[in-house]
């Protein structure tokens, strides 16, 4: 429990941090909340031998919207996610989500950067990430790119993130009928199994009761990554928009994932129906937040 | 933003600027260290303000803020009880923020401000919430308090006025394993506390009182182990097996022992110290070969700091052969299994004999052939660990050839005892400090190998020695509840009568036997034909052994979900049932001194409107099902020997016993006996204890038997001090008046026994398989409550950690490789704030003159229903039983499947 020596450097910009990581020569690693990495370092699972803070860039912080686009800071702790009044009007789900992670010590410190490219199973963001169609910026010595949340989740702790790369954004358009779902692990809170749904609607008239025209729905903490639920997205397009719908469309969700994670948790039986319950909760929860 | 001045690789003396404290160990060792100075780490330069007091200073970038804190500059307030983000003992504010300071670098607190538990005080005035946490008796052994008011304070600056719900999620983050959670959210909800004692109160005895030490507890200010530094002290860490069963072929030390900073390694080679209170029947040294299950200590080091002990463990090599491992202890008296100790896995009994425990009355076949429903059932129960707030740790500093020993022990006495028989010195040479402790839970009674560890290591080098075992370690290297497999056939006649009861049962005891491995419940019961066979098994598992109630919840659970079945095959009341069955003697034989039992029954049925609420289960399937259950328990009051030391002087009484106090307001508890025996206020009376130099032998604080042994002593010490007051005929002067005594009251051809009755509704998540308790009812009888206001925490504790064990802590193993795989609160799914609901309690009780004050026990008894009552309130809500613990939500939608 206690980590080897590191040598530690405070970056004071992007720009600065890509640079102290280049100098490290891979062996030095970015550190935001620490809420991943210090425990991991505690356990000699890493050993970096330079840490780069980046938890001060004062440009990697905050929450804006723009051009009817909302940006998210990587450096933004999920508190200020949770509480944000930006986020709670216009797209509820992602403060809601932000919210049921860990405990308030937890959210204190933890930031989403962090989160994203420590890519826990059980994290919660990155359903919502996918729920949302979500760009998470990347910026690297060569410059930035943006990469979809669908594609940035990858496998087991693996994302779409160079060494030499850090995350600076996540931007995405704001949804307000959007609902996340969540089966806590007892103690930790982590998501046993994690379901963030967006919907869009077809308004109904004195004539027509209103329908699904589309939807994203994403799985955090069933398989080794995040990942969307196309067969309920395409069982949902169409239906009308009740609570009784929803329960139909997600019969079977997650039937085709073949690589359902068992652990101490709870073993995969266990999850495959749990994904089923929880993906109608948040689609029946998503509908919740239809303007009355 | 502050500038960072970084200066990497400096030489190890440390550059500390105006007014901080420094790195005493560091300091201490600079230029002076015969075998060298380890090379120093990066450091950083940074300002910060610590509880409104600015500090510029020199912090190794691989500090994290609570050793900044703790080690460097003596905020010892701080806890550190897992180091990981999981228990929240460590939260302190950053720039007003509750946060980990456990998983925070020191190095980020620069140019911010720090808030501790030390600074919630202005002055010698309190916090509200510090005094709210005294009123509302908040602590029980105070380990995680700290970090309770961080949080709680964090709640209340944002939201003066919180719901209950927000309060809980507040504090999610701080375990307590105590389980004082309703206490805790009482006291920031501003809700006073409501017990009184039901007999007349006597002047103190049978008053509420807030602990005597709640202040210490409330303001940082207590010390426990972990606290205590001395001068020159080296750090030690220890190598612990990775494998269940594996013989050592080889160890080199050679490197460790190279590494600047390291003054010794040791290992079975070199120490072949036995701990004998680590097992009764079988040598167990300090560090074995062969290594027996996942956690066995192999090796140890004391080193300047604990960075260079740890990175000394990394190049010590150890060769290992592995051996053929079995976990389960049925399977390990099947023939052909690999032998844990040699001679076979049956523990043997006391007598020497291979064979079960035995317990007999009666015929069976007669009881068998008398009956009308025979019910045939198998329960399983798990390693369940004790998970004390507080990692075992010790301090061992040798003068000469007298040893003085810090440690978190639940009796002084006794670990003094175990540390001279172990080192082969006499008693009188070593001296046994614990002024406070993290709880144990039943296993920290004797001394610990922890302790023998320190000693030895600071025999050898010269010089004191801290350990403090990381919260694995403590998972692993201690111990926890035996788990049993009990197979249950038991006979009623149509009437409801018990005809016949056998039990066969199995206990893991890991690879030593320190407790009995008992199963205990159906001596509950009246009934003519009855036998029980116990095996202790010795397996590859971490060794198991005392925890709270040891024998009773896991046989309580069995016997009574039986007897629940029983009755509903009967189709008769479990209530009835079981008012129909009880016996009024032990075992059928042995009168109770007194026996509330019945009473219990009915009093908590008339309360819990028992009569409206349950109904035969119906087996149906709503998503959400409700259900009541009920169980009872009883746990020895024994009597024995203890001493106390009375020194009346100035009007003023100091009372020196060798108690602890494990949270369970022993002291305060004894306080108020000796002013009740001595006719004075609480307020004239000091307690001295926790010191085996200042305090005569007490028993230890195990077996929930220190009220009534130590209080018997207070109590005659008292009569002899009144005798000699009232010989000097009013002319006390300043004259020092001492008396002491040594009774050793018995109970002659009797029993005595506290008892409870557990009442609980519980509601099914079918489709989650989640059990949520929605009321609990613990009814209880311990004799005469002292302080009604500490023994309701203690109900409230223990049964809320018996929720923990109904529901979703266990130990799990990797049965392939036998690695236990979630060591660890998180992992084992300890009890939070979010999981415990609210528990009422209320005390009958009786006159029972052969207990002080006709005090009997309260610490063990409330967490021997739980997981019965839990277990029969799924089969009212369900129609389903499930047989193996922890009922988790897994297991329940599987049984209802
Ligand atoms: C007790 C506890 C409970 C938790 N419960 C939950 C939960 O319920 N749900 C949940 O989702 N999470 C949970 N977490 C995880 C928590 O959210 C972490 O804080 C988060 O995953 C990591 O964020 P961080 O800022 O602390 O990252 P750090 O620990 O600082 O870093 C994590 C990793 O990300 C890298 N990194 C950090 N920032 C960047 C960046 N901008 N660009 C590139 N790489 C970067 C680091 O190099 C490191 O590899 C829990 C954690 C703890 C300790
Ligand atoms: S010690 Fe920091 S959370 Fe447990
Ligand atoms: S009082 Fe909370 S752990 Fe003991």
């Amino acid at each position: 429990m206690i980590p080897s020596n590191f040598d530690y450097q405070r970056a004071q910009s992007v720009d600065d941090a890509l640079t102290k990581l280049a100098a490290s020569g891979g062996t030095g690693k970015v550190i935001a909340g620490g809420h991943s990495l210090v425990p991991m370092m505690k356990l000699r699972l890493h050993e970096p031998t330079t840490l780069i803070d980046i938890a001060r860039i004062g440009e990697l912080s905050g929450i804006r919207e723009q051009d009817g686009l909302i940006e998210i800071g990587a450096n933004t702790v999920h508190h200020d996610v949770a509480t944000s009044s930006l986020l709670r009007n216009n797209c509820p789900i992602i403060a809601e989500t932000a919210g049921m992670i860990g405990d308030p010590q937890v959210r204190n410190r933890g930031t989403l950067g962090g989160s994203l490219a420590h890519a826990d199973p059980a994290a919660d963001y990155p359903a919502a990430l996918l729920a949302l169609d979500a760009q998470i910026q990347l910026q690297g010595p060569s410059g930035t790119r943006e990469v979809a949340a669908t594609d940035f989740f990858q496998g087991l702790f693996t994302v779409d993130l160079a060494d030499n790369e850090i995350i600076t954004a996540v931007r995405f358009t704001p949804v307000q009928v959007a609902a996340y779902a969540k089966l806590y692990q007892r103690a930790s809170r982590f998501a046993i199994v994690g379901v963030a749904a967006a919907l869009v609607i077809n308004q109904g008239s004195m004539l027509r009761k209103p329908t699904i025209r589309s939807s994203r729905i994403g799985l955090t903490g069933a398989a080794s990554h995040a990942l969307r639920l196309t067969s309920v997205e395409e069982a949902v397009a169409g239906q009308a928009a009740t609570a009784e719908a929803m329960a139909q469309a997600a019969q079977g969700a997650g039937a085709k994932i073949d690589d359902i994670n068992a652990d101490l948790h709870a073993s995969e039986a266990y999850r495959r129906a749990m994904i089923q319950v929880f993906t109608t909760r948040a689609l029946q929860g998503a509908l919740a937040r239809l303007p009355a | 933003m502050n500038p960072v001045s970084r200066r990497a690789f400096l030489k190890s003396s440390v550059a500390v600027t105006a007014a901080t404290t420094f790195p005493r160990t560091r300091l201490s060792a600079a230029g002076q260290e015969p075998d060298g100075v380890p090379p120093a780490a990066p450091q950083t330069t940074i300002s910060l303000r610590v509880n409104s007091e600015r500090h510029t200073l020199e912090v190794e970038d691989r500090w994290t803020l609570v050793e900044l804190l703790r080690d460097h500059l003596q905020l010892t307030g701080t806890k550190v009880g897992c180091d990981r983000g999981e228990c929240g003992a460590c939260t302190v504010h950053l720039d007003g923020m509750p946060v980990y300071s456990c998983s925070q670098l020191a190095v980020w607190a620069d140019g911010r401000e720090v808030t501790t538990v030390e600074g919630l005080a202005d002055g010698v005035h309190l916090d509200p919430l510090q005094q709210a946490f005294i009123d509302g008796d908040g602590p029980q052994c105070g380990f995680c308090t700290s970090g309770q008011l961080m949080s709680a304070k964090a709640v209340v600056m944002t939201n003066p006025n919180p719901t209950e719900d927000e309060v809980r999620q507040g504090m999610a983050g701080n375990i307590c394993r105590c389980s004082n959670y309703n206490r805790y959210v009482a006291a920031v909800m501003s809700r006073p506390p409501q017990q009184a004692s039901r007999l007349d109160p006597l002047a103190t005895v049978g008053v509420s009182h807030p602990r005597i030490d709640a202040r210490e507890r409330v303001t940082g200010l207590a010390q426990y182990t972990g606290d205590v530094a001395v001068p020159d002290m080296l750090y030690a860490r220890v190598i612990r097996s990775p494998h269940p069963h594996a013989r050592i072929t080889r160890i080199d030390t050679t490197h460790a022992l190279e590494m600047p900073g390291v003054h010794v390694v040791l290992t079975r080679q070199q120490c072949d110290v036995t701990w004998s209170s680590g097992d009764s029947h079988n040598p167990r040294y300090l560090f074995n070969n062969p290594v027996r299950f996942v956690g066995d200590p192999v090796a140890a080091v004391a080193a300047i700091d604990r960075h260079t002990a740890e990175a000394a463990l990394k190049v010590i090599d150890v060769d290992y052969e592995p051996l053929d491992f079995v976990l389960d202890h049925e399977e390990a008296l099947l023939s052909g299994i690999v032998e844990v100790q040699p001679g076979g896995n049956l523990s043997p009994r006391r007598d020497g004999e291979r064979l079960p425990e035995i317990y007999q009355r009666g015929d069976l076949d007669v009881g068998f052939a008398a009956s009308d429903v025979i019910v045939e059932e198998t329960y399983v129960s798990k390693h369940h660990n004790n998970a004390q707030m507080e990692p075992r740790s010790a301090v061992a500093q040798w003068t000469g050839d007298q040893l003085t020993l810090w440690s978190p022990t639940q009796g002084i006495s006794n670990t003094r005892r175990d540390m001279a028989r172990d080192l082969d010195i006499p008693p009188e040479r070593v001296r046994v400090i614990c002024q406070y402790m993290g709880g144990g839970f039943g296993n920290k009674n004797q001394n610990q190998d922890s302790d023998l560890i320190a000693a030895v290591l600071a025999r050898e080098a010269g010089r004191p020695v801290k350990l403090e075992l990381t919260r694995k370690e403590d998972f692993l290297g201690v111990h926890g509840r035996w788990p049993t497999t009990q197979h249950y056939k038991i006979g009623a006649s149509r009437d409801g009568t018990l005809q016949a009861l056998q039990l066969r049962g199995y206990s893991g005891m890991g690879p030593h036997r320190k407790s009995s491995g008992g199963i205990a419940g159906i001596e509950l019961f009246r009934c003519p034909n009855v036998r029980r066979e116990v095996s202790p098994v010795y397996t590859n598992m971490t060794v198991a052994a005392n925890f709270r109630g040891p024998a009773y919840p896991q046989g309580v659970w069995g016997i009574e979900s039986v007897m629940d079945q029983l009755a509903h095959e009967l189709a008769i009341d479990p209530l009835d049932f079981h008012l129909h069955n009880l016996t009024r003697e032990y075992n059928d034989e042995t009168p109770y001194t007194s026996w509330s039992l019945r009473e219990c029954i009915t009093e908590g049925a008339d309360r819990f409107d028992w009569a409206n609420r349950w109904r035969q289960p119906n087996g149906r399937t709503d998503r959400v099902a409700r259900g009541v259950g009920m169980a009872i328990g009883m746990f020895a009051a024994r009597l024995g020997r203890s001493s106390a030391v009375l020194r009346l002087e100035q009007n003023h009484l100091w009372l020196h016993i060798g108690v602890t106090d494990i949270g369970t307001a022993t002291k305060t508890a004894m306080a108020q006996i000796a002013a009740e025996a001595m006719d004075m206020n609480l307020t004239d009376v000091t307690v001295v204890w926790g010191d085996t130099d200042q305090c005569p032998y007490s028993v230890g604080e195990s077996g929930s038997r220190t009220t009534t042994h130590t209080g018997h002593a207070i109590i005659q010490a008292a009569e002899d001090l009144k005798r000699q007051i009232a010989a000097l005929n009013g002319a006390l002067g300043d004259r020092p008046l001492i008396a002491q005594a040594t009774p050793e009251p018995t109970i002659e051809g009797m029993a005595r026994y506290a008892s409870a009755a557990h009442f609980v509704e519980i509601e099914v998540d079918t489709e989650l398989g989640g059990i949520a308790v929605m009321q609990y009812l613990a009814m209880h009888e311990s004799g005469r409550i002292i302080n009604p206001l500490t023994a309701e925490s203690q109900i409230k504790g223990g049964v809320t950690m018996g929720i923990g064990m109904a529901l979703h802590e266990e130990l799990v193993y990797d049965r392939a490789t036998g690695v236990p795989v979630n060591p660890g609160y998180y992992g084992a799914k300890v009890m939070t704030h979010l999981d415990a609901p609210e528990i009422e309690v209320h005390f009958i009780e009786p006159i029972d003159t052969f207990g002080p004050y006709s005090a009997k026990n309260v610490g063990e008894p409330p967490v021997i229903p739980v997981v019965a009552a839990i277990g029969n309130a799924v089969f009212n809500a369900t129609g389903r039983r499930i047989k193996e613990l922890p009922m988790t939500r897994t297991r329940v939608v599987e049984a209802l499947a």
